[in-house]
């Protein structure tokens, strides 16, 4: 039965807003669009014939690129796409689980025998509903190069002037362009959904957003937003800290807000939300 | 099957809102919980469903203490305050989607209970066009559909009419042949006629247990 409810409950969740997935694909390659009209995009090459048009991979370079963190503060900017994208992905996934057990969620609690079943399925659910949305996001970014001609996964030097993951394969670096971000969404979603229990969902937004702020001014990896901030990342551009102490501190989050979330879950008492 | 409840106390911030109870259910009988707003009725069935914790004392079923051996009860079905469902789903498919969680109701089942609370299984009407009495009545055919073994309603004839209430009264009556089926209501009358033995409830406090006296037809 426990697979059962994990499947059927993540299953209920993911379909309960389907349209946030259209909302996010089309976000994204909006700000595709945006980012393209707004750039000096046809960058001449060394063979005066071609032109560099924008690829995925730039795409999502500009909409995660982020901020310096340990700039001076009259060198500091806020990064607006960046932390609009991350505010749109913490928003699509606030309610949910809390509107959900204060509702028709409760008979399907009941009927999980183990608090921590339920708990489970609702983890579940969160990365998957993340997962979901970025992909959406990335579907729309591939949409918009395939507009512009610049399909590939190739890397230009439309976005940053020097060039990015030197030293690093294509595989490699995408898969740090890509995978980073949508880790960290993943570590605040999961934070996010755990302080929602213990305080209002509202509130839990409120706090997720404003350490992901901090990110913008301080590099840590304590600070696990800079780690969907593609500029912090030291193996793309010698700034900030490595990979893997993004994923530690990612994995961390993730487990130390499942853990925190199964231990008061399972005592909590579940009353009539007032 | 038996439930004890023994010396439950709870108390949520400060407040006590239940004081020492001590009740014993067993199988094939209905129990009535009576007593005004704010007695205790709905905060004793969230802790005998395991919604609640106890700040002290126990429930035990069938041997098991509640909150340590399992978290909620293994067999039940549940009314609680007003029923909420998935307001693009209609009835049958509300239910559909809670018993996969059990497999334990097919759908002829679930057609089945719907059409013994007086609901069309067919009617494509959305959960959020329901009336009020017909939001119960799904409530109460959740509760019911996959024949458990403790049955919670709390207040499940609120909104409905004449007609239903007394459908719903038989049909308790059915079920209660294999279930402890615990139901609260305010109406004195109608918790007698559905009722074996009656709780009255007064600020968290058990104030009395009576066996009702049934007339023979």
């Amino acid at each position: 039965m426990s697979n059962n409810l994990i499947i059927k409950n993540t299953a209920r969740g993911l379909n309960s807003n389907k349209i946030l997935y259209l909302v996010s694909a089309l976000l994204f390659g909006f700000l595709c669009i945006y980012f393209f009209k707004n750039s000096e995009i046809l960058v001449e090459t060394a063979d005066a014939a071609a032109v560099t048009v924008p690829t995925v991979t730039d795409f999502w370079f500009y909409i995660f690129h982020g901020i310096v963190s340990n700039n001076s503060i009259d060198m500091y900017k806020i990064p607006i796409v960046w932390l609009f994208i991350c505010v749109f992905v913490l928003i699509a996934v606030l309610n949910y689980p809390t509107k959900d057990l204060y509702s028709s969620g409760i008979q399907t609690l009941i009927r999980s025998n183990k608090r921590s079943l339920w708990w489970f399925s609702k983890c579940i659910w969160n990365i998957a509903a993340v997962t979901l949305l970025y992909a959406a996001g990335v579907a729309g970014a591939c949409i918009a190069a395939l507009f512009f001609g610049g399909f590939s996964f190739d890397v230009t030097n439309i976005v940053l002037a020097q060039a990015i993951g030197t030293g690093m394969s294509l595989t490699e670096l995408n898969l740090t362009v890509f995978l980073m971000p949508l880790m960290t969404l993943v570590a605040l979603a999961m934070l996010q959904m755990t302080l929602s229990f213990i305080l209002k969902p509202i509130f839990s937004f409120i706090i997720v957003f404003l350490y992901m702020f901090l990110s913008t001014f301080f590099c840590s990896p304590v600070l696990i937003g800079n780690c969907a901030m593609l500029l912090n990342n030291f193996e793309l551009t010698g700034m900030g800290f490595g990979t893997l102490s993004g994923i530690a501190a990612n994995t961390v989050v993730i487990l130390i807000s499942a853990a925190v979330g199964l231990i008061y879950f399972s005592n909590a008492d579940i009353l009539k939300r007032g | 099957m038996i439930i004890s409840v023994e010396n439950l106390s709870k108390s949520i911030r400060g407040t006590t809102v239940l004081d020492n109870i001590s009740m014993k259910f067993e199988s094939g009988k209905i129990y009535g919980l009576a007593g005004k707003n704010g007695s205790g009725k709905t905060m004793l069935m969230r802790a005998l469903c395991g919604l609640i914790r106890p700040t002290s004392g126990k429930i035990i079923i069938d041997g098991k203490v509640l909150g340590k051996d399992f978290s909620f009860p293994p067999s039940i079905g549940v009314l609680i305050e007003n029923p909420a469902f998935i307001s693009k789903y209609t009835g049958f498919k509300n239910l559909k989607m809670i018993a996969s969680i059990k497999n334990k109701a097919t759908d002829e089942d679930i057609k089945q209970v719907l059409q013994n609370v007086g609901l069309d299984p067919e009617d494509k009407r959305v959960y959020r066009k329901y009336s009020l009495g017909m939001k119960q009545r799904l409530g109460i055919a959740c509760a019911l559909m996959e024949k458990p073994d403790i049955i919670l309603l709390d207040e499940p004839i609120n909104a409905i009419d004449e007609d239903g209430v007394g459908i719903i009264k038989d049909l308790l009556k059915k079920y209660s042949a294999n279930s402890i089926i615990i139901v609260s209501c305010h109406d004195k009358e109608e918790l007698e006629y559905l009722s074996d033995e009656i709780f009255v409830l007064a600020s968290g406090m058990l104030k009395e247990h009576k066996t009702v006296e049934k007339e023979e037809i």
